[in-house]
């Protein structure tokens, strides 16, 4: 072997040597340098919070359907009446871009039960508003919640609930916060600095339980609910205190939810009845029982389904009879994508559906208020499709007013008030019969102004 | 010995070519980088202003904020003590608050069949990138 082959060789040694020793050192300082950057990335593929699901079904039950004494009864004919608005004239104008929701038209057919909500804080006031004469007089002042005041015949007062939230203790977004507060019911006879406590209970927990409120229509009779009590309480047209009745509604919420939150339902009292329908939002179980108020018996009421879900109702006003049951009925959890009217015929147990505006219309459909006249046939609803803009994001708003009579299907568009001057949201008051039939009190707000428009309302028997 | 030498070179070589190859050839690993460069790029928290809503989703006729103790729909989860910030808008932290509130409607958790933990991570991979992508196109998430 010659020098020259030698140090070949060598080189070739210290060549292998070297790529040996790189090579490990590479992937070392790749594999640092991998840590490093997982270190700096923050961590959004792990959700911090994974729901649990409550099944109710393992102790409760469902009730026993509605039954109806007509059943086998054919359906009832239309009774075609003529009807004639006049146009809307603006007879109160919000300040302060407050905004006011309509409750009820009282039996002198003067005075109207709204609410006044404040934009700039939590605040309400309850008030009784003279369209004719544009007076308001301020009832009473609660903090806004969702549970509506009532008007007592027999008292000429107006009661309503109230919750006020003492303290809020947040628990780092992690869990539900608690809240201690004090859950009330309260009644006015016009005086909101002299307002009298009916009942005050402090509580503690991570939710709010309100008092669900009926009033007996014409008087007679006050009844509230909560979940915790699970009794139906009880008083007089004189307020004094009756022999409450056992009512355990979550006896019978028998279908699977998100939440094991209690319950609170809202009321409707059907008129001429001992009966009350209770309903609650879609996300608290979708539920539609009547019960009895004598009894405290429950059943439930099919509004049918859309493929696994069930009909829900939104809103629900009983026909001044108190034959019909007019539902605003969705499916799912809120935001909905439809709604329709439904209205049940009591004595035959027949659903009525209705969609009001054509179907083949694009876009979505809702019912979003739904008001009784006075001969029980015929309805006002204000119907709305919402039209998305793809280019905007953003949804355009087709509102209208009609007249239904929906024995004989037919929606008819009364009114100059369209889109945005009509309050159209699904989920608030907007329009109301007076008791005589002679007004129609309806939201028309211009887009930044709340606003209340009157119609007169003339009724001709066909010919 | 000459011969011997050279075959290692060329074999150790040949295993670094390859392996560098293999790194810069595998899509999941490009992806993951790609991913956590954007991710990494994101704020973590949002300026949001909290509004009424109908049942609809749709903002009521004027833009109403809500206010403390507020239970309106938007405000606040059902029987829940309210809205609880007292300021509005207000600052939210996206990973634990929006999308604690977004993501249990968005995957229907409500129903029977509750999402595997890969879906639900999924699905908030996909939200904060929808509200970052509103933030930035829109200005607003709905």
């Amino acid at each position: 072997m010659n020098k020259t082959s030698k140090v070949k060789g060598a080189l070739e040694v210290l060549l292998v040597i070297g790529l040996i020793l790189i090579i490990p050192l590479f992937f070392a300082i790749k594999t640092a340098a991998d840590k490093q950057a997982a270190q700096n990335t923050p961590l959004p593929l792990t959700p911090t919070a994974i729901a649990t699901l409550v099944n109710n079904a393992t102790s409760a039950k469902q009730p026993p359907a509605c039954t109806f004494p007509l059943a086998q009864t054919t359906t009832e004919e239309s009774v075609p009446e003529e009807y004639s608005f006049s146009e809307p004239q603006v007879v109160l104008t919000a300040v302060q871009d407050n905004s006011y929701n309509i409750v009820d038209w009282l039996p002198d057919n003067q005075r109207v039960l709204i609410t006044r909500d404040f934009r700039d804080n939590n605040q309400q006031n309850i008030e009784l508003f003279n369209p004719q004469t544009g007076t308001v007089q301020v009832y009473a002042k609660r903090n806004r919640i969702d549970q509506p005041p009532a008007w007592a015949i027999g008292l000429n007062a107006v009661i309503y609930p109230d919750t006020k939230v003492l303290k809020i203790t947040e628990n780092n977004g992690m869990n539900r916060p608690s809240v201690e507060f004090r859950r009330q019911l309260w009644i006015s006879r016009g005086d909101p600095q002299n307002v009298q406590l009916i009942e005050d209970t402090l509580l503690t927990g991570n939710f709010l339980s309100y008092f669900s409120v009926g009033i007996k229509p014409g008087g007679g009779q006050i009844v509230y609910h909560t979940h915790d009590d699970k009794k139906l309480s009880k008083r007089n047209k004189s307020l004094e205190v009756q022999q409450s009745i056992s009512l355990d509604i979550s006896q019978w919420e028998y279908r699977v939810r998100g939440s094991g939150l209690p319950i609170s339902y809202s009321m409707a009292w059907r008129p001429n009845s001992s009966q009350i329908f209770l309903y609650t939002l879609g996300e608290a179980g979708g539920y539609t029982f009547l019960s009895d108020t004598d009894t405290g018996q429950i059943c439930e009421i099919d509004l049918g389904r859309t493929g696994n879900e069930y009909g829900w109702a939104d809103m629900a006003r009983w026909s001044p009879d108190g034959k019909y049951l007019a539902i605003i009925r969705t499916w799912g959890s809120r935001p909905v994508d439809t709604s329709d009217l439904a209205i049940l015929d009591t004595m035959t147990g027949k659903l009525y559906v209705m969609k009001i505006i054509p179907p083949d219309m694009e876009g979505l459909h809702f019912v979003n208020d739904v008001a009784w006249a006075p001969d029980s046939y015929h309805l006002t609803v204000i119907a709305q499709v919402l039209v998305q803009d793809p280019t905007l994001h953003t949804f355009n708003k087709i509102s209208n007013l009609y007249l239904v009579d929906f024995l004989s299907n037919q929606a008819i568009q009364i009114s100059s008030l369209s889109n945005e001057k009509l309050g159209s949201g699904l989920g608030s008051t907007n329009l109301i019969w007076s008791s005589n039939g002679s007004q129609l009190l309806v939201k028309c707000p211009t887009g930044q102004v709340d606003r209340l428009c009157l119609l007169s309302v003339q009724k001709t028997a066909h010919k | 010995m000459k011969h011997k030498n050279l075959i290692l070179v060329v074999f150790f070589l040949t295993v670094f070519v390859f392996q560098q190859a293999q790194a810069s050839t595998n899509p999941s690993s490009k992806t993951n980088e790609l991913l956590e460069s954007s991710l990494s790029s994101l704020p973590t928290q949002r300026h949001v202003t909290m509004l009424r809503l109908y049942d609809t989703g749709e903002r009521i006729s004027y833009d109403a904020k809500c206010t403390y103790g507020d239970t309106s729909f938007g405000c606040a989860e059902l029987y829940s003590p309210g809205y609880t910030y007292t300021d509005n808008p207000v600052w939210v932290d996206i990973e634990s608050d929006y999308l604690l509130d977004v993501l249990p409607r968005e995957m229907n958790v409500a129903e029977n069949n509750p999402p595997t933990l890969e879906a639900l991570q999924a699905q908030a991979l996909a939200a904060r990138s929808l509200a970052d992508w509103k933030f930035h196109i829109l200005g607003r998430p709905r």
